[in-house]
Protein backbone atom coordinates (compact mmCIF):
# COMPACT_ATOMS: atom_id res chain seq x y z
CA UNK A 1 0.00 0.00 0.00
CA UNK A 2 1.34 3.41 -0.87
CA UNK A 3 1.28 6.66 0.89
CA UNK A 4 -1.68 8.25 -0.74
CA UNK A 5 -3.70 4.82 0.26
CA UNK A 6 -2.54 4.79 3.87
CA UNK A 7 -3.66 8.87 3.81
CA UNK A 8 -6.85 7.68 2.73
CA UNK A 9 -7.38 4.83 5.17
CA UNK A 10 -6.07 7.23 7.77
CA UNK A 11 -8.75 10.13 6.85
CA UNK A 12 -11.58 7.45 6.39
CA UNK A 13 -11.01 6.32 9.68
CA UNK A 14 -11.01 9.36 11.30
CA UNK A 15 -14.58 9.85 9.23
CA UNK A 16 -16.01 6.69 10.77
CA UNK A 17 -14.86 8.25 14.22
CA UNK A 18 -16.19 10.95 13.81
CA UNK A 19 -19.70 9.71 12.58
CA UNK A 20 -19.81 7.31 15.41
CA UNK A 21 -19.77 10.74 17.75
CA UNK A 22 -22.13 12.11 16.01
CA UNK A 23 -24.71 9.15 16.29
CA UNK A 24 -24.26 9.57 19.93
CA UNK A 25 -24.83 13.28 19.99
CA UNK A 26 -29.10 13.14 20.08
CA UNK A 27 -28.70 10.18 22.94
CA UNK A 28 -30.78 7.43 23.25
CA UNK A 29 -34.21 9.48 21.80
CA UNK A 30 -31.86 10.77 19.14
CA UNK A 31 -33.64 14.11 20.00
CA UNK A 32 -30.97 15.70 17.14
CA UNK A 33 -32.52 12.99 14.39
CA UNK A 34 -28.86 12.16 13.63
CA UNK A 35 -27.77 8.81 14.44
CA UNK A 36 -29.37 6.66 11.34
CA UNK A 37 -27.58 8.74 8.72
CA UNK A 38 -24.38 9.67 11.07
CA UNK A 39 -24.25 6.14 11.47
CA UNK A 40 -24.59 5.04 8.06
CA UNK A 41 -22.00 7.66 7.20
CA UNK A 42 -19.80 5.49 9.45
CA UNK A 43 -20.80 2.18 7.64
CA UNK A 44 -20.03 3.43 4.05
CA UNK A 45 -16.47 4.97 4.85
CA UNK A 46 -15.57 1.70 7.14
CA UNK A 47 -16.42 -0.12 3.20
CA UNK A 48 -14.22 2.53 1.63
CA UNK A 49 -11.47 1.64 3.86
CA UNK A 50 -12.54 -2.23 3.34
CA UNK A 51 -11.88 -1.47 -0.74
CA UNK A 52 -8.67 0.28 0.18
CA UNK A 53 -7.14 -1.91 2.75
CA UNK A 54 -9.73 -4.55 3.52
CA UNK A 55 -7.33 -6.05 6.69
CA UNK A 56 -7.66 -2.43 8.58
CA UNK A 57 -11.81 -2.72 8.29
CA UNK A 58 -13.84 -3.98 11.27
CA UNK A 59 -17.11 -4.87 12.08
CA UNK A 60 -19.26 -1.67 13.36
CA UNK A 61 -21.52 -3.36 16.02
CA UNK A 62 -19.57 -1.54 18.89
CA UNK A 63 -20.53 1.56 16.76
CA UNK A 64 -24.75 0.80 16.53
CA UNK A 65 -24.58 -0.01 20.43
CA UNK A 66 -22.96 3.05 21.09
CA UNK A 67 -25.24 4.92 19.07
CA UNK A 68 -28.28 3.84 20.51
CA UNK A 69 -26.81 5.06 24.13
CA UNK A 70 -25.89 1.56 25.00
CA UNK A 71 -21.59 0.81 26.30
CA UNK A 72 -19.67 -1.38 23.82
CA UNK A 73 -19.78 -4.73 24.40
CA UNK A 74 -23.18 -4.79 26.53
CA UNK B 1 0.74 -7.30 -7.44
CA UNK B 2 0.11 -8.32 -10.97
CA UNK B 3 -0.91 -6.58 -14.02
CA UNK B 4 -4.95 -5.81 -14.11
CA UNK B 5 -7.83 -4.90 -16.53
CA UNK B 6 -8.45 -1.94 -17.94
CA UNK B 7 -11.08 -1.40 -15.84
CA UNK B 8 -10.17 -2.45 -12.54
CA UNK B 9 -13.22 -1.30 -9.80
CA UNK B 10 -11.06 -1.57 -6.82
CA UNK B 11 -7.16 -1.75 -7.83
CA UNK B 12 -6.20 -2.58 -4.66
CA UNK B 13 -8.17 -5.56 -4.27
CA UNK B 14 -7.90 -6.50 -7.89
CA UNK B 15 -3.95 -6.44 -8.26
CA UNK B 16 -3.41 -9.09 -5.30
CA UNK B 17 -1.77 -12.15 -6.14
CA UNK B 18 -3.33 -15.43 -5.43
CA UNK B 19 -1.18 -16.12 -2.23
CA UNK B 20 -2.05 -12.35 -0.98
CA UNK B 21 -5.58 -13.30 -1.45
CA UNK B 22 -5.41 -16.51 0.39
CA UNK B 23 -3.81 -15.16 2.98
CA UNK B 24 -6.66 -12.33 3.52
CA UNK B 25 -9.02 -14.94 3.17
CA UNK B 26 -7.99 -17.34 6.16
CA UNK B 27 -7.20 -13.68 8.07
CA UNK B 28 -11.23 -12.70 7.71
CA UNK B 29 -12.13 -16.43 8.33
CA UNK B 30 -11.11 -16.76 11.22
CA UNK B 31 -12.27 -13.74 12.72
CA UNK B 32 -15.58 -14.07 11.57
CA UNK B 33 -15.35 -17.48 12.80
CA UNK B 34 -13.87 -16.47 16.49
CA UNK B 35 -17.05 -14.12 16.73
CA UNK B 36 -19.44 -17.07 15.44
CA UNK B 37 -18.49 -18.66 17.62
CA UNK B 38 -19.24 -16.67 20.91
CA UNK B 39 -22.16 -14.70 19.24
CA UNK B 40 -24.24 -16.77 16.97
CA UNK B 41 -25.81 -19.60 18.53
CA UNK B 42 -27.19 -21.11 14.89
CA UNK B 43 -23.09 -21.90 14.00
CA UNK B 44 -21.89 -21.81 17.41
CA UNK B 45 -24.35 -25.31 18.24
CA UNK B 46 -23.72 -26.63 15.01
CA UNK B 47 -19.80 -26.36 15.58
CA UNK B 48 -20.10 -27.35 19.18
CA UNK B 49 -22.25 -30.55 18.27
CA UNK B 50 -19.36 -31.13 15.29
CA UNK B 51 -16.40 -31.13 17.69
CA UNK B 52 -15.02 -28.52 16.41
CA UNK B 53 -13.32 -26.01 18.15
CA UNK B 54 -12.69 -22.93 15.42
CA UNK B 55 -9.26 -21.64 16.89
CA UNK B 56 -7.79 -24.80 15.21
CA UNK B 57 -8.80 -23.32 11.45
CA UNK B 58 -5.28 -22.99 10.50
CA UNK B 59 -5.90 -23.01 6.79
CA UNK B 60 -8.34 -22.50 4.16
CA UNK B 61 -8.31 -26.14 3.70
CA UNK B 62 -9.60 -26.18 7.22
CA UNK B 63 -12.51 -25.61 6.72
CA UNK B 64 -13.63 -28.49 5.45
CA UNK B 65 -13.98 -29.53 9.22
CA UNK B 66 -16.62 -27.71 9.55
CA UNK B 67 -20.18 -29.25 8.96
CA UNK B 68 -22.04 -27.47 5.44
CA UNK B 69 -25.27 -25.61 6.24
CA UNK B 70 -28.68 -26.22 4.42
CA UNK B 71 -31.73 -24.56 3.21
CA UNK B 72 -33.66 -26.60 5.06
CA UNK B 73 -31.57 -26.07 8.51
CA UNK B 74 -31.66 -21.92 7.98
CA UNK B 75 -35.66 -22.35 7.37
CA UNK B 76 -35.91 -24.69 10.53
CA UNK B 77 -34.12 -21.88 12.62
CA UNK B 78 -36.40 -19.62 11.62
CA UNK B 79 -39.32 -21.29 11.83
CA UNK B 80 -38.20 -21.80 15.48
CA UNK B 81 -36.86 -18.22 16.24
CA UNK B 82 -39.10 -16.26 13.80
CA UNK B 83 -38.81 -14.17 11.93
CA UNK B 84 -34.89 -14.41 11.56
CA UNK B 85 -33.70 -17.22 13.79
CA UNK B 86 -30.67 -17.68 15.87
CA UNK B 87 -28.80 -17.29 12.89
CA UNK B 88 -29.27 -13.24 12.79
CA UNK B 89 -26.29 -12.96 15.46
CA UNK B 90 -26.86 -9.22 16.13
CA UNK B 91 -29.28 -6.91 17.82
CA UNK B 92 -32.90 -6.97 15.55
CA UNK B 93 -32.88 -3.22 15.49
CA UNK B 94 -29.54 -3.15 14.13
CA UNK B 95 -31.27 -5.02 11.23
CA UNK B 96 -31.16 -1.82 8.13
CA UNK B 97 -31.96 -4.24 5.05
CA UNK B 98 -33.49 -7.91 3.88
CA UNK B 99 -33.30 -9.97 1.33
CA UNK B 100 -36.19 -12.23 1.00
CA UNK B 101 -35.66 -15.84 -0.97
CA UNK B 102 -37.80 -15.79 -4.15
CA UNK B 103 -39.75 -18.64 -2.79
CA UNK B 104 -42.85 -19.90 -4.03
CA UNK B 105 -46.33 -20.40 -2.51
CA UNK B 106 -46.40 -23.15 -0.24
CA UNK B 107 -42.84 -22.59 0.82
CA UNK B 108 -40.82 -20.67 3.51
CA UNK B 109 -38.76 -17.80 1.95
CA UNK B 110 -35.17 -17.19 3.60
CA UNK B 111 -34.89 -14.15 5.54
CA UNK B 112 -30.91 -12.95 5.20
CA UNK B 113 -30.95 -9.65 7.48
CA UNK B 114 -28.29 -6.84 6.93
CA UNK B 115 -26.59 -4.86 9.38
CA UNK B 116 -25.96 -1.00 7.55
CA UNK B 117 -22.27 -2.11 6.82
CA UNK B 118 -23.32 -5.27 5.41
CA UNK B 119 -25.89 -3.04 2.91
CA UNK B 120 -22.98 -1.07 1.79
CA UNK B 121 -20.99 -4.12 1.35
CA UNK B 122 -23.16 -5.06 -1.02
CA UNK B 123 -22.37 -1.95 -3.36
CA UNK B 124 -19.47 -4.54 -4.48
CA UNK B 125 -22.62 -5.83 -6.70
CA UNK B 126 -21.26 -2.92 -8.65
CA UNK B 127 -17.88 -4.31 -9.70
CA UNK B 128 -19.87 -6.07 -12.25
CA UNK B 129 -20.88 -2.52 -14.14
CA UNK B 130 -17.51 -1.30 -13.94
CA UNK B 131 -16.09 -4.45 -15.47
CA UNK B 132 -18.32 -4.46 -17.89
CA UNK B 133 -16.79 -0.89 -18.54
CA UNK B 134 -19.43 1.84 -16.93
CA UNK B 135 -17.97 5.14 -15.78
CA UNK B 136 -18.63 7.30 -13.29
CA UNK B 137 -20.71 9.87 -15.45
CA UNK B 138 -22.46 6.89 -17.47
CA UNK B 139 -26.00 6.26 -17.40
CA UNK B 140 -27.15 2.41 -16.87
CA UNK B 141 -30.99 1.41 -17.26
CA UNK B 142 -32.12 -1.54 -14.84
CA UNK B 143 -35.04 -3.42 -15.86
CA UNK B 144 -36.08 -4.60 -12.78
CA UNK B 145 -38.79 -3.50 -10.57
CA UNK B 146 -37.50 -3.11 -6.70
CA UNK B 147 -38.47 -5.84 -4.27
CA UNK B 148 -37.05 -7.48 -1.58
CA UNK B 149 -35.21 -9.50 -3.81
CA UNK B 150 -31.46 -8.40 -4.57
CA UNK B 151 -33.28 -5.54 -7.09
CA UNK B 152 -33.45 -3.38 -3.60
CA UNK B 153 -30.32 -2.92 -2.13
CA UNK B 154 -27.62 -4.08 -4.30
CA UNK B 155 -28.24 -3.25 -7.36
CA UNK B 156 -29.07 0.43 -6.70
CA UNK B 157 -26.43 1.11 -4.38
CA UNK B 158 -23.96 -0.88 -6.44
CA UNK B 159 -25.15 0.75 -9.38
CA UNK B 160 -24.86 4.29 -8.13
CA UNK B 161 -21.28 3.51 -6.80
CA UNK B 162 -19.63 2.76 -9.87
CA UNK B 163 -21.87 5.25 -12.61
CA UNK B 164 -25.54 6.63 -12.68
CA UNK B 165 -29.31 5.50 -12.49
CA UNK B 166 -30.83 8.46 -12.75
CA UNK B 167 -34.37 6.93 -13.68
CA UNK B 168 -35.86 3.87 -12.83
CA UNK B 169 -38.06 1.72 -15.59
CA UNK B 170 -38.45 -2.00 -13.97
CA UNK B 171 -41.86 -0.65 -12.67
CA UNK B 172 -43.42 -0.56 -16.44
CA UNK B 173 -44.41 -2.51 -19.75
CA UNK B 174 -41.73 -2.87 -22.01
CA UNK B 175 -43.21 -0.17 -24.92
CA UNK B 176 -42.96 2.61 -21.34
CA UNK B 177 -39.28 1.42 -20.85
CA UNK B 178 -38.15 1.79 -24.14
CA UNK B 179 -39.74 5.42 -24.67
CA UNK B 180 -37.62 6.23 -21.25
CA UNK B 181 -34.72 4.66 -22.65
CA UNK B 182 -34.96 7.36 -25.86
CA UNK B 183 -35.99 10.10 -23.62
CA UNK B 184 -33.26 10.27 -20.84
CA UNK B 185 -30.89 8.24 -22.87
CA UNK B 186 -28.24 5.26 -21.53
CA UNK B 187 -24.85 3.58 -21.94
CA UNK B 188 -25.25 0.66 -20.14
CA UNK B 189 -28.05 -1.83 -19.30
CA UNK B 190 -29.18 -4.79 -16.79
CA UNK B 191 -31.66 -7.29 -17.87
CA UNK B 192 -32.98 -10.71 -17.29
CA UNK B 193 -31.82 -12.62 -20.92
CA UNK B 194 -35.87 -13.25 -21.27
CA UNK B 195 -36.27 -9.22 -20.89
CA UNK B 196 -33.60 -8.57 -23.41
CA UNK B 197 -34.98 -10.38 -25.60
CA UNK B 198 -38.19 -9.07 -25.29
CA UNK B 199 -37.56 -5.87 -25.59
CA UNK B 200 -35.70 -6.41 -28.65
CA UNK B 201 -38.07 -8.38 -30.39
CA UNK B 202 -40.28 -5.47 -29.36
CA UNK B 203 -37.79 -3.08 -31.22
CA UNK B 204 -38.07 -4.99 -34.19
CA UNK B 205 -41.60 -5.37 -34.41
CA UNK B 206 -41.90 -1.38 -33.90
CA UNK B 207 -39.90 -1.15 -36.84
CA UNK B 208 -36.90 -0.09 -35.40
CA UNK B 209 -34.20 -2.28 -34.19
CA UNK B 210 -32.25 -1.91 -30.87
CA UNK B 211 -29.35 -1.14 -32.23
CA UNK B 212 -30.43 1.46 -34.07
CA UNK B 213 -32.62 2.66 -31.20
CA UNK B 214 -30.31 2.82 -28.99
CA UNK B 215 -26.25 3.45 -30.64
CA UNK B 216 -24.90 4.59 -27.21
CA UNK B 217 -25.19 1.46 -25.74
CA UNK B 218 -21.67 0.18 -24.77
CA UNK B 219 -22.88 -2.67 -22.38
CA UNK B 220 -25.48 -4.94 -21.12
CA UNK B 221 -25.56 -6.92 -17.94
CA UNK B 222 -26.94 -10.11 -17.24
CA UNK B 223 -27.97 -13.01 -14.65
CA UNK B 224 -30.33 -15.26 -13.16
CA UNK B 225 -30.62 -17.82 -16.35
CA UNK B 226 -28.55 -19.96 -18.18
CA UNK B 227 -27.89 -19.33 -22.24
CA UNK B 228 -26.85 -20.85 -24.61
CA UNK B 229 -23.74 -19.47 -27.12
CA UNK B 230 -25.99 -18.53 -29.40
CA UNK B 231 -28.56 -16.77 -27.60
CA UNK B 232 -25.56 -14.03 -26.54
CA UNK B 233 -24.38 -13.99 -30.11
CA UNK B 234 -27.52 -13.15 -31.43
CA UNK B 235 -28.79 -10.65 -28.49
CA UNK B 236 -25.08 -8.88 -28.86
CA UNK B 237 -25.88 -8.41 -32.45
CA UNK B 238 -29.37 -7.65 -32.01
CA UNK B 239 -28.08 -4.44 -29.22
CA UNK B 240 -24.86 -3.59 -30.53
CA UNK B 241 -23.42 -4.51 -27.15
CA UNK B 242 -21.19 -6.48 -25.51
CA UNK B 243 -22.65 -8.51 -22.93
CA UNK B 244 -21.25 -9.32 -19.28
CA UNK B 245 -22.82 -12.00 -17.05
CA UNK B 246 -22.85 -12.14 -13.25
CA UNK B 247 -24.18 -14.52 -10.28
CA UNK B 248 -25.91 -13.85 -7.42
CA UNK B 249 -28.34 -15.00 -4.98
CA UNK B 250 -30.35 -14.11 -1.33
CA UNK B 251 -27.65 -16.08 0.41
CA UNK B 252 -24.80 -14.19 -1.21
CA UNK B 253 -25.37 -10.62 0.48
CA UNK B 254 -28.38 -10.64 -2.31
CA UNK B 255 -25.83 -9.45 -4.60
CA UNK B 256 -23.52 -10.39 -7.39
CA UNK B 257 -20.46 -11.88 -6.16
CA UNK B 258 -18.59 -13.15 -9.51
CA UNK B 259 -19.17 -11.66 -12.56
CA UNK B 260 -17.23 -11.34 -16.09
CA UNK B 261 -14.80 -9.20 -16.38
CA UNK B 262 -13.88 -6.98 -19.60
CA UNK B 263 -13.75 -9.95 -21.91
CA UNK B 264 -17.49 -10.41 -21.59
CA UNK B 265 -19.25 -13.30 -21.21
CA UNK B 266 -18.13 -14.73 -24.62
CA UNK B 267 -14.71 -14.70 -26.88
CA UNK B 268 -14.84 -15.87 -29.99
CA UNK B 269 -17.84 -18.09 -29.41
CA UNK B 270 -15.99 -19.51 -26.46
CA UNK B 271 -17.85 -18.90 -22.44
CA UNK B 272 -16.19 -17.17 -20.23
CA UNK B 273 -15.71 -17.46 -16.55
CA UNK B 274 -17.00 -15.02 -13.51
CA UNK B 275 -14.44 -13.99 -11.34
CA UNK B 276 -15.30 -14.57 -7.78
CA UNK B 277 -15.05 -12.03 -5.52
CA UNK B 278 -12.94 -13.54 -2.90
CA UNK B 279 -12.11 -10.78 -0.87
CA UNK B 280 -15.31 -10.54 0.87
CA UNK B 281 -16.76 -14.13 0.23
CA UNK B 282 -14.97 -17.42 0.35
CA UNK B 283 -16.32 -19.78 -2.41
CA UNK B 284 -15.67 -23.68 -2.50
CA UNK B 285 -16.92 -26.08 -5.65
CA UNK B 286 -17.46 -29.55 -4.62
CA UNK B 287 -18.73 -33.16 -5.30
CA UNK B 288 -22.09 -32.96 -3.82
CA UNK B 289 -22.02 -36.50 -2.87
CA UNK B 290 -18.49 -36.36 -1.21
CA UNK B 291 -18.27 -32.45 -0.21
CA UNK B 292 -14.53 -32.77 -1.88
CA UNK B 293 -13.48 -30.09 -4.16
CA UNK B 294 -13.82 -30.55 -7.66
CA UNK B 295 -10.91 -30.44 -10.48
CA UNK B 296 -10.67 -27.50 -13.11
CA UNK B 297 -13.65 -28.21 -15.71
CA UNK B 298 -15.50 -30.23 -13.27
CA UNK B 299 -19.17 -29.76 -12.32
CA UNK B 300 -19.65 -29.29 -8.62
CA UNK B 301 -21.84 -27.49 -6.28
CA UNK B 302 -20.98 -23.96 -4.98
CA UNK B 303 -20.83 -23.51 -1.45
CA UNK B 304 -20.36 -20.02 0.06
CA UNK B 305 -18.74 -18.41 3.38
CA UNK B 306 -19.51 -14.80 4.79
CA UNK B 307 -16.16 -13.30 5.52
CA UNK B 308 -17.09 -10.09 5.85
CA UNK B 309 -20.95 -10.07 6.52
CA UNK B 310 -22.40 -8.99 9.94
CA UNK B 311 -26.08 -10.10 10.23
CA UNK B 312 -27.42 -13.68 9.31
CA UNK B 313 -24.13 -14.99 8.16
CA UNK B 314 -23.52 -17.92 6.14
CA UNK B 315 -20.77 -20.48 7.16
CA UNK B 316 -20.41 -23.19 4.31
CA UNK B 317 -23.89 -22.51 3.11
CA UNK B 318 -25.09 -25.70 0.08
CA UNK B 319 -26.31 -23.38 -2.59
CA UNK B 320 -27.45 -26.50 -4.48
CA UNK B 321 -26.37 -24.61 -7.73
CA UNK B 322 -24.57 -26.39 -10.01
CA UNK B 323 -20.91 -24.97 -11.63
CA UNK B 324 -18.20 -25.42 -14.12
CA UNK B 325 -15.11 -24.52 -12.17
CA UNK B 326 -12.13 -22.66 -13.85
CA UNK B 327 -9.48 -21.46 -12.42
CA UNK B 328 -8.52 -17.71 -12.36
CA UNK B 329 -5.72 -19.06 -15.07
CA UNK B 330 -7.90 -19.46 -17.95
CA UNK B 331 -8.48 -15.51 -18.08
CA UNK B 332 -6.27 -13.25 -19.79
CA UNK B 333 -7.23 -10.47 -17.51
CA UNK B 334 -4.65 -10.75 -14.82
CA UNK B 335 -7.18 -10.98 -12.16
CA UNK B 336 -5.93 -13.93 -9.72
CA UNK B 337 -9.26 -14.70 -8.72
CA UNK B 338 -10.96 -18.22 -9.65
CA UNK B 339 -14.23 -18.48 -11.70
CA UNK B 340 -17.09 -20.44 -12.92
CA UNK B 341 -18.28 -20.68 -16.51
CA UNK B 342 -20.49 -18.43 -17.75
CA UNK B 343 -24.10 -19.30 -18.73
CA UNK B 344 -24.40 -22.81 -17.30
CA UNK B 345 -25.01 -22.19 -13.67
CA UNK B 346 -27.94 -24.63 -12.90
CA UNK B 347 -29.68 -26.41 -9.91
CA UNK B 348 -29.18 -30.02 -8.57
CA UNK B 349 -32.40 -29.81 -7.51
CA UNK B 350 -33.52 -29.16 -11.15
CA UNK B 351 -32.30 -32.16 -12.87
CA UNK B 352 -35.62 -34.53 -13.60
CA UNK B 353 -35.60 -38.59 -14.22
CA UNK B 354 -37.24 -39.15 -17.46
CA UNK B 355 -38.02 -42.26 -18.90
CA UNK B 356 -34.70 -43.66 -16.74
CA UNK B 357 -32.46 -40.70 -18.24
CA UNK B 358 -30.86 -37.64 -16.22
CA UNK B 359 -32.29 -34.09 -17.65
CA UNK B 360 -30.98 -31.07 -16.99
CA UNK B 361 -33.35 -28.22 -17.65
CA UNK B 362 -29.99 -25.63 -18.10
CA UNK B 363 -29.04 -28.24 -21.01
CA UNK B 364 -32.74 -27.98 -22.90
CA UNK B 365 -32.47 -24.00 -22.26
CA UNK B 366 -29.19 -24.11 -24.11
CA UNK B 367 -31.08 -26.16 -26.87
CA UNK B 368 -34.70 -24.42 -27.30
CA UNK B 369 -33.15 -20.85 -27.16
CA UNK B 370 -30.67 -21.48 -29.52
CA UNK B 371 -33.48 -20.72 -32.31
CA UNK B 372 -34.30 -17.14 -32.49
CA UNK B 373 -38.00 -17.89 -33.15
CA UNK B 374 -38.77 -19.42 -29.82
CA UNK B 375 -39.64 -17.01 -26.93
CA UNK B 376 -40.13 -19.22 -24.45
CA UNK B 377 -41.31 -22.90 -23.26
CA UNK B 378 -43.09 -24.81 -20.54
CA UNK B 379 -42.35 -28.94 -20.32
CA UNK B 380 -45.07 -31.18 -18.52
CA UNK B 381 -43.78 -34.22 -17.05
CA UNK B 382 -46.93 -36.64 -16.81
CA UNK B 383 -47.30 -40.27 -17.00
CA UNK B 384 -49.32 -41.22 -20.44
CA UNK B 385 -52.00 -43.72 -21.27
CA UNK B 386 -49.85 -46.52 -21.48
CA UNK B 387 -48.28 -45.74 -18.58
CA UNK B 388 -44.99 -44.28 -19.32
CA UNK B 389 -43.59 -40.87 -18.79
CA UNK B 390 -44.41 -38.15 -21.21
CA UNK B 391 -42.67 -35.24 -21.88
CA UNK B 392 -44.95 -32.28 -23.23
CA UNK B 393 -43.02 -29.50 -24.64
CA UNK B 394 -44.72 -26.31 -25.63
CA UNK B 395 -43.32 -24.45 -27.37
CA UNK B 396 -43.92 -20.10 -27.39
CA UNK B 397 -43.42 -18.99 -30.99
CA UNK B 398 -43.61 -14.83 -31.29
CA UNK B 399 -47.04 -12.97 -32.57
CA UNK B 400 -47.80 -13.72 -36.10
CA UNK B 401 -45.34 -16.48 -36.83
CA UNK B 402 -47.40 -19.49 -35.46
CA UNK B 403 -48.66 -20.55 -38.67
CA UNK B 404 -45.28 -19.40 -40.43
CA UNK B 405 -44.32 -22.31 -42.75
CA UNK B 406 -40.64 -21.48 -41.68
CA UNK B 407 -41.77 -22.70 -38.01
CA UNK B 408 -42.10 -26.60 -38.79
CA UNK B 409 -38.54 -27.38 -39.39
CA UNK B 410 -37.65 -24.97 -36.67
CA UNK B 411 -39.11 -27.83 -34.58
CA UNK B 412 -37.97 -30.88 -36.68
CA UNK B 413 -34.79 -29.47 -36.23
CA UNK B 414 -35.36 -28.69 -31.97
CA UNK B 415 -36.63 -32.19 -31.68
CA UNK B 416 -33.83 -34.16 -33.12
CA UNK B 417 -31.33 -32.06 -30.95
CA UNK B 418 -33.29 -32.42 -27.58
CA UNK B 419 -33.45 -36.43 -28.37
CA UNK B 420 -30.07 -36.49 -28.95
CA UNK B 421 -28.73 -34.97 -25.85
CA UNK B 422 -30.78 -35.70 -23.57
CA UNK B 423 -32.27 -39.07 -24.95
CA UNK B 424 -35.56 -38.41 -24.27
CA UNK B 425 -38.40 -37.82 -26.95
CA UNK B 426 -39.90 -34.42 -26.25
CA UNK B 427 -43.80 -34.03 -28.01
CA UNK B 428 -43.66 -30.54 -29.03
CA UNK B 429 -46.44 -27.81 -29.29
CA UNK B 430 -45.98 -24.84 -31.04
CA UNK B 431 -48.39 -22.07 -28.87
CA UNK B 432 -48.64 -18.10 -28.89
CA UNK B 433 -45.77 -16.73 -27.44
CA UNK B 434 -48.46 -14.86 -24.84
CA UNK B 435 -49.70 -18.01 -23.88
CA UNK B 436 -47.04 -18.81 -21.67
CA UNK B 437 -45.37 -17.09 -18.39
CA UNK B 438 -42.55 -14.73 -18.88
CA UNK B 439 -39.62 -14.25 -16.56
CA UNK B 440 -38.24 -11.08 -16.13
CA UNK B 441 -37.61 -10.04 -13.15
CA UNK B 442 -35.21 -11.97 -10.34
CA UNK B 443 -38.51 -12.31 -8.36
CA UNK B 444 -40.27 -14.37 -11.23
CA UNK B 445 -37.35 -17.11 -11.99
CA UNK B 446 -37.91 -19.22 -14.35
CA UNK B 447 -40.16 -22.21 -13.56
CA UNK B 448 -40.49 -24.13 -16.87
CA UNK B 449 -40.67 -27.45 -15.57
CA UNK B 450 -43.87 -29.17 -14.22
CA UNK B 451 -43.70 -32.74 -12.78
CA UNK B 452 -46.95 -34.41 -12.06
CA UNK B 453 -45.63 -37.74 -11.66
CA UNK B 454 -46.13 -38.35 -8.01
CA UNK B 455 -49.95 -36.87 -8.69
CA UNK B 456 -50.27 -39.13 -11.53
CA UNK B 457 -49.09 -42.43 -9.81
CA UNK B 458 -51.33 -41.25 -6.43
CA UNK B 459 -54.45 -41.45 -9.20
CA UNK B 460 -53.68 -44.58 -10.86
CA UNK B 461 -53.26 -46.73 -7.69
Amino acid sequence: MDARDQQVVRDLKEIVRLAGEIAQAGGPEDELGLRNRATEIAAMAETLVWLVDPRASEWNLDLYRAARGASPGT
Amino acid sequence: MTTVARTPAHPALERMTRQEIQALQLERLQRQLSRLATTNPFFASRWRQAGVDVSEIRSLDDIRRLPVVTKEEVLADQVAAPPYGTRLGVDPRDVFELTLSSGTSGKLQEVHAHTVRDAHMRAMHGIAFRWAGMGPDETLVFHVGISNSASHGPFHRGIRSIGRLPYLVGHLGFPQRLELMERFGLDHMYAMPSALNGLAQLCDEQGRPARERFPDLRSIVISGEGWPVAFIERMEEAWGARIHEGYGASQTYGGFVMSNCEQGALSAGKRNGMHFYEWAILLEVLDPETLEPVAPGEVGELVITHLEKEASPLVRFRTRDRVRYMPWTECPCGRQLDMVESGTIGRWDDMLKIKGQNVFPTEVDEIVFARSRIGEYQVRVFIGDAGRDVAEMRIGIAQGQADDPAVAPVLDGLRRELKAATNVSFELQPVPLNDLPQYTTPDAKPRRWTDERQADLGRKE
